[in-house]
């Protein structure tokens, strides 16, 4: 075998295959000849359309099996005609359709079918919503609830309830307005004053002592008896338990029963969300302070589970300090110059509180029972006073008295101060210490 | 024969021999190097006004060849016919038939290294391009050429001690051939 340059060297040594006199044959020839082979058109061929189709089919199927299309996206967006509504998303919505007396509603509810849904509105500015008008007058389905308990209610909600109920629930009708109409002018009016952003997403209407509560707080004085007549036009009775639930999926308006949530909710939500909202729920945050108007007293009858604080005044007067209960719970009344209060006989949560702040020229007898606790902080004045402390009542006062007469059946009496003659009877008392610038201590055995 | 086709034929005459040597080398066993040449020339011709430098025809026409040829490559395996024709031709250019199986097993070889470090090679050794030309051509540096060119030098070497059953192979066709002759 040659070395490669060998090869090489023949190699260029060997004359070209053409002649130049051939290739100026081929360069005359060039004016006539077809088009170059790398023309576009004859590169698409069965095998290209193939490498490109196949896996750009692959590559799509894979990405849709990973990624698959959520049912969401599939609904049919529907402009609005209104540029007020940027979204409106119908799917069948059933022209007047009421179901009312559903049994056992609750699976409708923890998954509410497409169809029951019948508008979602995104409102972006306070404008927008005051054109809402015509837009309100879509006919929605309406889902009337009575609704079984899905949960183990507790005793203490029970008895949370079940008082108030009694008292005032037969006034507590269910809301049969629009709902959506409702909840809309609502909204506006709201915005309107400042008493709710959009982006606190829920919102909560209820009633203490037939204000308007929203979101757990009293909206101011001023504007209650606006937002007064706007529920009274639109039939809403100011009721202790009842309750408008507002946010973006759903409307719920109805009342707190013992069996949970009853009323008429509109949109998407689980019930069991609902039945667990309790009375205290609803209730403003905080205390409330108001003066009861009385007349003239010189003797007081403390009943109740409540925390009286007394002390000397120039002009007979009562103030209640109320948290988590109904100002109705409190009764405050004169009968011959004897101030009764009662806070017992309406049952309250567990987080109720009661304090009561009396101011009186004079006191001539005081009476404390049930679970009642009476304070004075400063000496009351006093000529002739006589205490009584029954059941399981506190007293701890102290007194400036030319004569007391105290009488201790059961309880616990702290007294102190100056007293010019103190007569204790009865039942036998166990005494500590004296009386006369000192503490005595009385305890019923 | 127009304006252009003069100036055109002009130019080329310049690069006959360098570029009918690396058509030669690209088309052997694959296709008729006429079928090549035709191919660039019409290449060359039709693009002749968008050559912005006229005297660096060569360099088109070389690496449109190689283009070609490298497409051609693709579609094409060796060919028995065309090779026993190529063959054929060396041996009527005066070469011995030894010579001749030496030239087919050296082209064969040729096809086998790397496709810069052959092209490389090709030019440098048949073509006679220098290696600034080369380097211009391949549209890279001196050095890089100078690199390749030594390693295609050492594998074609190799290639060419490690195929003796090509080489006895191709020998045989070319007794046989030359027995039935």
């Amino acid at each position: 075998m040659n070395d490669d340059k060998d090869i090489f060297k023949k190699i260029r040594e060997l004359p070209p295959e053409m002649n130049i006199e051939e290739v100026k044959g081929l360069i005359t020839g060039l004016t006539a000849a077809p088009l170059p082979q790398n023309h576009w058109f004859p590169n698409i061929t069965l095998r290209n359309i193939l490498m490109i189709t196949l896996p750009t089919t692959v590559v799509f199927s894979t990405l849709l099996m990973l990624f698959p299309v959520k049912e969401q996206e599939k609904i049919a967006v529907v402009e609005n005609p209104t540029p007020i509504i940027k979204e409106l998303v119908v799917d069948t919505p059933p022209q007047n359709q009421s179901i009312q007396s559903v049994t056992r509603p609750i699976k409708k509810v923890e998954k509410p079918k497409r169809s029951s849904i019948v508008g979602k509105f995104k409102i972006d500015t306070l404008r927008d919503i005051k054109r809402m008008h015509p837009i309100l007058k879509i006919p929605r389905a309406v889902l009337v609830l009575d609704i079984e308990p899905l949960v183990d209610h507790t005793a203490q909600k029970k008895d949370s309830v079940a008082n108030l109920n009694v008292q005032i629930g037969k006034n507590c009708e269910l809301f049969q307005g629009n709902i959506s109409r409702f909840s809309m002018y609502l909204k506006t009016y709201l915005l309107e004053d400042g008493l709710y952003k959009l982006k606190d997403g829920k919102l909560r209407i209820s009633f203490f002592n037939s204000k308007i509560v929203i979101n757990r707080r009293l909206i101011p004085e001023k504007l209650q008896e606006k937002y007064a007549i706007f529920f009274a036009k639109n039939q809403i009775i100011p009721c202790p338990v009842f309750i408008i639930e507002i946010t973006k999926k759903y409307i719920a308006a109805g009342k707190i029963t013992l069996n949970g949530f009853k009323g008429r909710v509109e949109g998407s939500i689980t019930l069991n969300d609902l039945n667990k909202i309790k009375i205290e729920d609803i209730q403003p945050i905080g205390t409330i302070r108001k003066k009861r108007n009385v007349e003239d007293f010189h003797s007081l009858v403390l009943r109740g589970d409540t925390e009286v604080h007394i002390k000397d005044g120039e002009l007979p007067s009562v103030w209640l300090e109320l948290a988590n209960i109904e100002e109705e719970a409190v009764i405050t009344s004169v009968d011959q110059s004897v101030l009764t209060i009662d806070a017992m006989s309406l049952g309250h949560g567990q987080n109720a509180t009661v304090r009561v702040f009396i101011e009186a020229p004079i006191y001539r007898s005081i009476i404390v029972e049930d679970m009642a606790k009476v304070v004075s902080k400063r000496a009351i004045m006093a000529e002739d006073l006589s205490i009584i402390v029954r059941h399981q009542a506190e007293a701890k006062l102290e007194i400036d008295a030319e004569e007391v007469t105290i009488d201790v059946i059961s309880g616990d009496l702290v007294v102190f101060g100056r007293a010019g003659q103190q007569i204790i009877t009865g039942r036998p008392p166990l005494h500590q210490g004296s009386f006369d610038n000192s503490r005595l201590k009385v305890k019923a055995q | 024969m127009n304006q252009r086709q003069k100036e055109f034929t002009e130019l080329y005459e310049k690069c006959h021999e360098a570029f009918l040597r690396y058509c030669s080398a690209l088309a052997y066993g694959r296709l008729e190097v006429q079928d090549l040449v035709q191919d660039v020339l019409l290449s060359a011709y039709t693009h002749f006004d968008a050559i912005q430098k006229k005297e660096d025809l060569l360099h088109y026409l070389i690496r449109a060849a190689r283009n070609r040829a490298i497409s051609i490559r693709r579609r094409k395996h060796f060919q028995t016919e065309i090779l026993e024709h190529q063959k054929e031709r060396l041996v009527a250019q005066g070469l011995s038939l030894e010579m001749a199986l030496d030239v087919q097993l050296l082209y064969w070889c040729l096809d086998q290294l790397p496709e810069k470090q052959g092209d490389a090679l090709l030019l440098f050794e048949i073509s006679g391009f220098s290696i600034k030309e080369i380097a211009h051509i391949q549209k890279s540096k001196e050095n890089a050429v100078k690199t390749r060119l030594s390693r295609a030098r050492q594998k074609l070497k190799e290639l060419m001690a490690q195929k003796p059953n090509v080489h006895s192979t191709l020998g045989i066709l070319g007794t046989l051939k030359t027995i039935t002759l």
